[in-house]
């Protein structure tokens, strides 16, 4: 499974027309900078034992990167926040590393992406 | 007496003399003759004279006629008298007769008369008699003395007894043996007491000769002459079973309907015409509080009718006047002042069609409601139980494959890899098993609701596929699948249940084929303007089924015999499910099967069009691809097939081989290609060896190959020779384009992606203008939506949770809320509560954003206030299908 579905983004080229780069660079960029918060804010919550902000943030960070097509970081993000307090942190924990691996192959992806358009 | 003989009798004296002179005459005449003719002498008046004057014998002889004359006088005289003498006796005889005539008449005459008295008489007694005998009563008439002998008793005695006259007067004692032994005593007391009265009345019962036992009423009256002194007794009998038994079952009637109104549950209260009480029963009085005394003689409507019910309680009296019936709901008070919920029912009471009074019930429905309400939270506890069920069931097991399946792909040992496949199959089954329960109950609850979404029918075809790729990979078996043409791209329907058969009819099709193909197609006829057959079917090569078995495939909980179940598992379920889904799509499903060739599924539903706007891939004709010639390569005919197909569609020129040796010997006869698809497994010679062995002589820059393989292939195996792509069975047509695309444009010059299909422009939002408030926390999908919503022709506002949203209401009006679900301060649900609560009147439309595509949000949804929900990441088709559901605010 590709990192990063395409098809996610391209979605939108179609719907945008002539402003279908700058709007795609656009997103992708607000992604880079705000999911790296959120992956700062669930270690933090995961590390505090704060299940409501682990949860929210985790459901944050699925709906983003569904957005942008990082898909394995959203079906992460999606295991997380369906994670029920009686696992938490057991399993979470290596679902979170798994998260954070999937992260960083995304962005850089991701990042890549940004440099063809 | 008109024939007097006495006035024709003429006088005989009269007579007589007259005769005695004329034959006294004859003398005298006889002797002139005698001598005239003695003489010869003429006959003259002179020689009479003569003769007479000469002769005086002749003198004498002519005194004849005076001496007889007088003689016949005297003689007639003496007849006269005698005639005078008889008639007058005669006359004396008739008056007689006469008179005694008279005196017989009168005599006759009276005794007719008293003939016709007599007969009156009789005929009088008769019907006298006939009166006493007939009438329906036994008259008797008694001797005024002690033992009160009877003089007379009418025969209808033996009607009534079945004694005779005689018996009855001559059997002594017979009354009293007859006498009810109940009665008897009392009876006798009252004829003891009747003798001092000189009257008795009495009802008794007697028992009849044939056992049976009958109701008398005994009137008798003792009657006196004008001294007082007694005469007889005079009575009747009178027969009142009949009456007896009337007033029994009147009597008992009423008991009934005493009880009846005492036990009964129901407050019961009877009023008359006035609306004032006449009764209640003690239910009335439980409910409302009130005894009985307290509100007889008050009107019904003071007493329990609410001050602002008095109106339409009075309708309900009324209405019950003019005859009608009254049922309905409403609440009354009760003494204590509680409000009671009560179901009404008002009738008249009739009686000879005359109305008499009304008859109210009220039935107090507190206990029904509470149960009522207890039920439906129950029935909403059970249906939310099965719903969390199924999510905290499903949770961690999704995440149980998910993690295997991410096991399963780092490094393993083969111990290790054994143990994580089997958790992972042990877990897909499982899933299977729960989903197909949870279906198969909710369907059979009837809770399975169909959603209404346009979706683009390759997309549902080709995640259907995914899902059973790795199966058939790992057996082996070819995945194709076609879509005719004429078949509509984009349909608005329930994308996930029409999967949901799919799959099952795949994964059904993968677990008993061992070696082959399957091939989902789609056909579509169009039935009207809008609507779509669609006739789907998946065909296998399997092992296949019996005839005799076909018909118990689509029954629940069976399979086509046990030992599948042995050998291949399941519940059995999946049919039923998909046979109920594609009824409750409109349409039907059958199966076509051969032992050991295989099997096909179909199935119809019924669609509408969705309006197409823009797409990915798959529809246009980038032109890019327009021209290019193919060489598809693939040992499997409906691979090629479809292939061929779709790139043909794209403008390109596809030619097929069905082997690598004849794709070879088409290079060799100097055939050019653009680009080569090869599929990795086919005989005699594989992809990989025929990308080789094409590579020797065309570079990939000259002839790029793309590597068709199943999934799950790895790359590393592949590393002498360089593909430009690899594509995954099954062949997907938006994949396959952008693939071909992409390679097609790297070599050519690279071209800047310009706006492609621009279907969409800002016409929605000027044709259809609307004040947008869009409801985001996330930052990211916060920009794609106002980036979609300016592509469409809207400016939105932007707040970034509830609390923001509700702020920004108190700014200004909107049209519609785009309403994220899950925010911090304040999330969507909380925030729709208060905005419905703020603004009743003018509240704009709320859109729910959800990433939570869950079954039953949506009910959950629209239950919280919400007027409509879109899925994210948002797509712009479902986004203007939301919008155009929407309606500015009329003017302030």
């Amino acid at each position: 499974m590709d990192i990063i579905d395409r098809s996610a983004l391209d979605a939108y080229r179609e719907v945008m027309g002539e402003e279908a780069d700058s709007f795609i660079a656009d997103i992708v960029q607000t992604y880079l900078t705000n999911s790296q918060t959120l992956m700062a804010q669930l270690s933090r919550a995961f590390q505090a034992g704060d299940v409501v902000t682990f949860h929210r943030t985790a459901h944050t960070l699925k709906s983003s990167s569904a957005t942008v097509g990082a898909t394995k970081v959203s079906e992460l993000a999606l295991a997380l926040e369906k994670a029920t307090p009686s696992e938490f942190p057991a399993n979470t924990e290596n679902l979170l590393a798994d998260l954070k691996q999937a992260y960083q192959e995304a962005i850089i992806a991701l990042e890549q992406f940004l440099k063809t358009i | 007496m008109s024939n007097n003989p006495i006035r024709t009798h003429h006088k005989q004296s009269m007579t007589l003399a007259a005769a005695g002179a004329l034959f006294g005459l004859i003398f005298p005449i006889a002797a002139l003759l005698i001598e005239i003719w003695f003489r010869s002498l003429p006959f003259t008046w002179e020689t009479i004279g003569q003769l007479i004057a000469g002769h005086p014998v002749f003198w004498v002889v002519c005194l004849a006629p005076f001496v007889l004359g007088i003689t016949g006088h005297i003689i007639g005289k003496r007849g006269d008298y005698l005639y005078e003498m008889s008639i007058s006796l005669e006359r004396l005889v008739q008056e007689r007769t006469r008179a005694l005539k008279e005196t017989n008449l009168a005599l006759e005459n009276e005794i007719a008369e008293r003939k016709t008295v007599e007969a009156a008489l009789k005929e009088s007694e008769a019907k006298f008699r006939t009166l006493v005998e007939n009438i329906p009563a036994v008259v008797y008439l008694d001797n005024p003395d002690e033992f009160s002998t009877n003089i007379y008793t009418s025969p209808q005695i033996e009607n009534l007894l079945g004694y005779t006259v005689e018996e009855w007067r001559n059997i002594p004692d017979l009354w009293i043996q007859l006498l009810h032994p109940d009665d008897r005593a009392r009876v006798l007391a009252e004829n003891q007491r009747a003798h001092a009265e000189g009257r008795f009345h009495s009802e008794y019962r007697l028992q009849t000769r044939d056992g049976r036992t009958i109701w008398l009423q005994d009137d008798a009256l003792l009657i006196r002459d004008p001294g007082g002194k007694p005469l007889y007794w005079q009575g009747v009998l009178l027969d009142i079973t009949g009456h007896k038994q009337t007033e029994f079952e009147t009597l008992q009637q009423k008991k009934y309907f005493e009880t009846l109104l005492q036990i009964n549950p129901i407050a019961i209260v009877t009023l008359d015409l006035d609306h004032q009480i006449t009764a209640c029963n003690p239910a009335f009085e439980q409910l409302f509080g009130y005894t009985q005394g307290e509100i007889v003689g008050k009107k019904i409507d003071e007493i329990i009718v609410p001050e602002e019910k008095r109106e339409q309680a009075f309708l309900y009296t009324q209405k019950v006047e003019f005859g009608q019936v009254v049922h309905a709901l409403g609440k009354r008070r009760a003494k204590d002042g509680r409000l009671i919920d009560v179901e009404i029912f008002g009738a008249p009471v009739v009686v000879n069609g005359e109305q008499v009074g009304i008859v109210g019930l009220y039935h107090d429905l507190t206990e029904l409601i509470r149960a009522q309400r207890e039920a439906e939270a129950a029935a909403k506890a059970k249906s939310e139980f099965l719903a969390n069920m199924s999510h905290e069931i499903r949770t961690p097991l999704n995440a149980i494959v998910g993690m295997t399946s991410l096991l399963l792909s780092t490094p393993l040992n083969a111990e290790q890899q054994d143990y994580a496949e089997t958790i992972r199959n042990s877990s897909d089954a499982l899933l299977y098993i729960i989903n197909d329960i949870l279906d198969f109950s909710k369907i059979e609850a009837g809770k399975m609701q169909l959603e209404q979404h346009p979706f683009y029918l390759s997309d549902c075809i080709e995640t259907a596929l995914d899902l059973v790729a790795a199966s058939a990979n790992q057996k082996g078996l070819d995945l194709a699948y076609t879509i005719q043409e004429g078949v509509p791209p984009k349909l608005t329907g329930d994308v996930t249940r029409l999967r949901q058969v799919l799959i099952n009819l795949l994964s059904n099709a993968v677990k008993f084929t061992e070696k082959g193909e399957i091939v989902v197609s789609v056909s579509a006829k169009q039935v009207q303007e809008d609507t779509f057959e669609l006739l789907f079917s998946v065909r296998d090569t399997g092992i296949g089924i019996p005839p005799d078995r076909l018909d118990r495939l689509f029954q629940a909980f069976s399979q086509v015999d046990t030992s599948t179940t042995r050998k291949y598992g399941g519940t059995g379920l999946g049919l039923t499910i998909s046979k109920r889904l594609v009824e409750m799509m409109g349409g039907k499903i059958w199966v076509e099967s051969q032992v050991g060739v295989g099997s096909t599924f179909s199935f119809t539903i019924l669609a509408t069009t969705a309006v197409a706007t823009a797409r990915l891939s798959g529809l246009g004709q980038p032109p890019s691809l327009n021209g290019k010639r193919l060489l598809i390569v693939d040992d499997n005919v409906t691979n090629r097939l479809i292939l061929e197909r779709h790139t043909r569609k794209w403008g390109m020129l596809p030619v097929q081989a069905e082997s690598g040796p004849a794709a070879l010997k088409m290079l060799e006869d100097g055939e050019r290609f653009d680009l080569a698809i090869l599929d990795m497994h086919m005989p005699d010679m594989d992809g990989l060896t025929l990308a080789g062995i094409i590579q020797q002589k065309y570079p990939p820059d000259v002839l790029p190959l793309i590597m068709l393989t199943s999934l799950g292939y790895k790359q590393e195996d592949v590393e002498k020779v360089s593909f430009a792509a690899y594509l995954t069975k099954p062949i997907k047509p938006a994949q396959l384009q952008s693939v071909l695309t992409s390679i097609i444009q790297k070599h050519a010059e690279p071209v800047k992606k310009t706006a492609t299909l621009a279907q969409l422009d800002e016409s929605l939002g000027h044709e259809h203008h609307l004040r947008i408030l869009l409801v985001e926390d996330n930052p990211v999908n916060q920009k794609v939506a106002i980036n979609l919503l300016k592509r469409l022709g809207y400016l939105a506002d932007v707040s970034s949770n509830g609390l923001e949203a509700l702020e920004a209401l108190e700014r200004q009006e909107y049209d519609v809320i785009l309403m994220d679900v899950q925010m911090p301060e304040m999330d969507g649900v909380t925030a729709t509560a208060h905005i419905r609560q703020r603004y009743p009147q003018r509240a704009p439309r709320i859109i729910a954003m959800t990433a939570d595509a869950l079954e039953g949000d949506r009910e959950r949804y629209l239950e919280a206030g919400m007027d409509d929900y879109i899925s994210k990441p948002v797509r712009v088709e479902e986004l203007i299908q939301a919008l155009q559901k929407c309606r500015p605010l009329p003017p302030a």
